[in-house]
């Protein structure tokens, strides 16, 4: 499902995917794992409810994300071994750019 | 422990002679103490950093043990008035009045991560100050913690920068207003609770080698330590005060450090923490943690999911330089590249 992004008066400011990037360990060249992805609306309480007292690091919009839509889908359908295995597929820059880097190598293997 | 990496960092940057004019005369004789007492926090979480001089958070006060390095000027700690009545809300207003004059109608800079300390402080300006004043700097981290309080409040009265997380915000012209010092003023939750001892006297949470350091520490503590909750305010007081009020300060321009206000860095707060003139917790479910600050935010805006349910946690990342080592004493930074 795509990100939402809306800032208006009537709607949520964030609501759609969220992905949680730790922290740390990031790697010299700035890459870093996925933790989780979760669904959050910001005008819902119980959505909060859901996440609050999570021990969330990198909140990301995932629109924020710069990837081609079948790595995205990749990260999808196979994200428990993504997040079991530590793959280092996220970097970022100083400037606050996300980029999913995901091989075709690594697809194939799928 | 310290890792064997640690350890040749340390030393690296330890015995380069261009250490030497930021260490003190008695650098022989302390440093090993800082050392072997683990007073300081040798490294960061990704273990590539070694801590050296004020990225650690000794730093005693009380003047009974001294730094080994030529740190920035420590801010002495309170006189405990015979009689003072404010609560904690009053000075949050005070504060607040005081930074509004500070800032003589310049633009104030709201650094807000969602957390309850930026968020008190938050609708404390906006109780009493111009809207207009006020510019929210925040990432999506900050909207997450908070639930609703970011569409509610902030999206349609104020205005905002939304920055993208781990990306230092452009604050622009005006003064800068941290939540910093909010945890000092509260016994550190984590250690009371992860170690099951909420409820205890503080004579058993250090060691005996500790003792040798801490019990002349406390005789010259102003305030009277019985509990485990107490000793742990002690701590945040004493020896993280400079830590925190340093914290956002480090590896930024020194222009844009100077606008750089810790909104719970005053005198009467500390005196308030010290002496605890009101219950800082009800017990030790985590949503009555910093009760004060939710009992002003039910005030100002009403009960609320937040108020009640906010849980502590850590409430937002920093990113700083690896090579970042000290704060001088003239406010600039001194960085790995500068010793090796």
């Amino acid at each position: 499902m795509p990100f939402l992004l809306i800032i208006s008066s009537m709607e949520p400011t964030l609501k759609g995917w969220i992905w949680d990037i730790p922290f740390y360990p990031f790697t010299n060249n700035r890459y870093r794992t996925l933790r989780s992805i979760f669904w959050y609306d910001s005008s819902d309480e119980s959505a909060f409810e859901y996440s609050y007292g999570k021990d969330f690091q990198i909140l990301l919009p995932e629109y924020m994300i710069k990837a081609p839509q079948q790595a995205i889908e990749y990260v999808y359908n196979n994200k428990e071994k993504i997040i079991a295995e530590k793959k280092l597929i996220i970097q970022t820059d100083h400037k606050g750019n996300w980029t999913l880097n995901i091989s075709n190598q690594m697809m194939e293997v799928k | 422990m310290i890792s064997a990496f640690d350890i040749y960092a340390l030393k690296s940057i330890i015995n380069s002679p261009r250490l030497d004019p930021y260490k003190t005369e008695n650098f022989d004789e302390l440093f090993p103490i800082y050392r072997d007492n683990e007073l300081e926090e040798w490294k960061t979480f990704d273990g590539s950093r070694v801590s050296v001089g004020n990225t650690g958070q000794t730093h005693d006060r009380t003047g009974t043990l001294p730094h080994y390095l030529k740190l920035v000027d420590y801010e002495p700690l309170p006189i405990i008035p015979n009689s003072f009545s404010k609560s904690f809300k009053e000075i949050c207003f005070e504060r607040a009045k005081e930074i509004i004059r500070i800032a003589d109608g310049r633009r104030i800079n709201i650094s807000w991560s969602g957390g309850l300390d930026s968020t008190t402080l938050l609708f404390c300006f906006l109780e009493i100050g111009d809207l207009k004043q006020f510019k929210v700097f925040c990432n999506y981290n900050s909207i997450v913690e908070s639930g609703v309080l970011f569409d509610k409040y902030i999206k349609n009265r104020l205005e905002y920068d939304l920055s993208p997380p781990v990306v230092s915000p452009q604050f622009g012209e005006g003064v800068i207003v941290t939540g910093y010092h909010g945890d000092a003023l509260f016994p550190h939750y984590n250690n009371l609770l992860f170690n099951n001892c909420f409820y205890g006297p503080w004579e058993d949470w250090i060691s005996n080698k500790q003792h040798k350091i801490i019990d002349p520490i406390l005789e010259n503590y102003p305030v009277k330590i019985t509990t485990i909750q107490e000793f742990q305010s002690f701590l945040e007081i004493n020896f993280k005060w400079q830590w925190s009020k340093t914290f956002k300060k480090r590896n930024t321009v020194k222009s844009v450090a100077d606008r750089i206000l810790n909104f719970y860095d005053t005198v009467d707060f500390q005196i308030w923490a010290m002496a605890n003139y009101e219950p800082k917790y009800i017990d030790e479910r985590r949503n009555t943690w910093k009760w004060p600050e939710r009992e002003l935010l039910r005030e100002l805006i009403g009960k609320c999911f937040y108020t009640e349910n906010k849980l502590i946690q850590r409430s937002h990342y920093n990113v700083t330089d690896t090579n970042w080592v000290m704060l001088l004493e003239d406010g600039t930074n001194l960085y790995k590249k500068d010793l090796l």
